[in-house]
């Protein structure tokens, strides 16, 4: 589509003692863009996240979002300039009900400080409809399924009206019809408010090639393969590395 | 136009507390004989409320809060000991000096202990309050561990009768705007933004982060304000009431273990809890006084632990997690 840059990263590599789990890894993703990141566990899918979002701050490397430099940027400002995520584990606040969890992320998301509360309770509506939630508003976070809870991660995602939203196998332990629904979600808000969607993805390989232009794979920390996910899913080099055979680079 | 919404909503759910301050405010009137009662009862529900704003809040723990309400006890009495030739002044200073004591001292212990978690967090106030005392005592400063003593310049100043008067009915009357004041505070936290970003702290630390709350400052900002309402409490209390601050009585850890215990009682982070476990915990204190002294201490461990097993988040949060009603949850809150 030649869209714009928004978020880039330049080489970069994080170290946890001995352990290199990121590995001087380049890549770009483009406004509006919906990527899959695959790879086995422990290919260092999560700690790329974790780079992103600012949990983490790369060893080397440097990291620019919209053109700004961010690899020293605090997470909550990252967040702020438009960097959504869920988390692996879903992370919703237990005792806060469905509905203020996702009205939190449309107060402090990128259009903090613009909303009353009363406004983000209502945006926080919205986006639970969107991702199926609706008539669990007023249910405390706790008491949802697994399932519900990554859902709910996602409206509160959403609800930070994000350009980038990072997405850490939401769709893993889910239904068929769960994961159809996520997919139609993702295409959604894609094309009605074009986020782009990158997303985490270990196993399910159908779900990726629904809804991703383009699959990198990840292994051992590297990003080793790249291209549009039907010719990645039959490169017999994905297959090695998911068997755990020695692979060249 | 956010601004007074939020004042709407903050009025809305602080109907029932404030309602109890009202009616302990005409009793205290209607049954003079029980006054020492009822401001026995305001100053744990004040207590409790300001150490929730912070504790009940973000779930830390500050085992030096009572630090900060000496703080506000010595603001009060070294600006009446050394300005009581101004008169009603003098006390106006003292408020003002108490909070600006405490909130400064809270600014510097959490610019420094809001950086540890858990356990770290707790450890390193209780070294707060020990080491503040210490160093008063130590060093001989403000009146080394004799303390501070105004009755003789409030009599001097305002003469007997008006001095006994500030040292029961006004001192009285300062604790009943200054319960007002945390309630409004509270509901305030509660109806805007400040109150979600907390709550998501309690929660979930990391969580809040990624979604965008800029989790020091909130931090930053209900540790201040909670230490600020103790220190107005401090004040009032203990050097306008009592007349002296001595460094034994105003940083006795006791008061925060006491606090601790009524905000895990009424319900962490809800605004009638801290009343609940303050008008609980109050008049079991005032009786058990009355009957047996010393004997209260007894009693603490069994109902924190009896809490902490049958009532996790209080006596409200049990509450609340049962009620369903919109309306009965905002009344509740």
């Amino acid at each position: 589509m030649g869209m714009a840059e928004l978020l880039r990263l330049e080489r970069v590599s994080k170290r946890f003692g001995g352990i290199v789990a990121v590995d001087r890894v380049s890549l770009v993703v483009e406004e509006g863009e919906s990527l899959g990141i695959i790879g086995p566990n422990g290919s260092g899918k999560t700690t790329l996240f974790n780079l992103i979002n600012g949990v983490y701050t790369p060893d080397e490397g440097e990291i620019f979002f919209k053109g700004q430099d961010i690899t020293r940027t605090p997470p909550y400002k990252r967040a702020r300039m438009g960097i959504a995520r869920s988390f692996q584990i879903p992370r919703p606040w237990g005792s806060l009900t469905a509905q203020e969890n996702v009205a939190i992320g449309a107060l402090f998301g990128a259009r903090g400080g613009q909303l009353d509360v009363d406004e983000a309770l209502e945006r926080a509506r919205d986006a639970l409809r969107l991702v199926g939630l609706g008539g669990k508003e007023d249910a405390p976070a706790h008491s949802l399924t697994v399932v519900e809870k990554k859902l709910l991660e996602m409206a509160r995602a959403l609800a930070m009206e994000p350009s980038l939203l990072l997405l850490d196998e939401v769709m893993a332990g889910m239904s068929p019809r769960d994961v159809d629904r996520v997919v139609e979600t993702i295409k959604r808000v894609k094309r009605e408010k074009g986020i782009a969607v990158v997303a985490l993805v270990e196993h399910l390989m159908r779900a990726v090639t629904a809804f991703a232009e383009r699959v990198v794979v990840m292994h051992q920390g590297r990003l080793i393969l790249e291209g549009p996910p039907e010719k990645v899913m039959k490169d017999p080099l994905l297959v090695e590395v998911y068997l755990g055979e020695p692979v060249e680079v | 136009m956010v601004f007074t919404n939020a004042v709407r909503r903050a009025l809305r759910k602080a109907r029932l507390t404030l309602a109890a301050y009202i009616i302990l405010g005409v009793l205290y009137l209607a049954f003079p004989h029980y006054s020492q009662l009822i401001a026995t009862l305001m100053f744990y529900m004040i207590l409790a409320q300001a150490f929730n704003i912070f504790m009940g809040m973000t779930g830390y723990i500050d085992f030096g809060y009572v630090a900060f309400v000496a703080m506000g006890a010595y603001g009060m009495a070294l600006a009446v000991e050394s300005l009581y030739e101004l008169g009603w002044a003098s006390i106006i200073v003292g408020f003002l000096l108490a909070v600006a004591l405490s909130v400064a001292l809270a600014s510097m212990v959490g610019a420094i202990a809001l950086r540890l978690r858990g356990a770290y967090f707790a450890i390193a106030t209780i070294g707060v309050n020990e080491g503040v005392r210490y160093l008063i005592e130590g060093a001989n400063l403000v009146g080394g561990s004799e303390g501070v003593i105004i009755v003789r310049e409030l009599r001097a100043t305002f003469g007997r009768e008006t001095a006994n008067f500030i040292m029961t009915g006004l001192a009285d009357l300062a604790l009943l705007l200054i319960g007002i004041t945390a309630v409004m505070i509270t509901a305030l936290i509660l109806s805007t933004r400040v109150g979600y970003a907390l709550q998501a702290i309690r929660e979930d630390e990391d969580a809040a982060r990624a979604l965008g709350i800029n989790v020091t400052r909130y931090k930053v900002m209900a540790f201040t304000i909670s230490a600020g309402i103790g220190g107005l409490l401090g004040a009032a209390n203990w050097a306008l009431k009592g007349g002296y601050v001595e460094p034994a009585h105003v940083f006795n850890i006791h008061y925060t273990v006491e606090a601790i215990v009524m905000v895990m009682l009424g319900g962490p982070g809800t605004l009638l809890g801290p009343i609940i476990g303050g008008l609980f915990y109050g008049s079991m204190n005032y009786f058990l006084g009355v009957i047996k002294p010393g004997l209260q201490l007894l009693f603490l461990a069994p109902i924190l632990l009896a809490v902490v097993v049958a009532l996790p988040k209080g006596l409200m949060g049990y509450v609340r997690e049962r009620v369903k009603d919109p309306r009965l949850r905002e009344l509740l809150t």
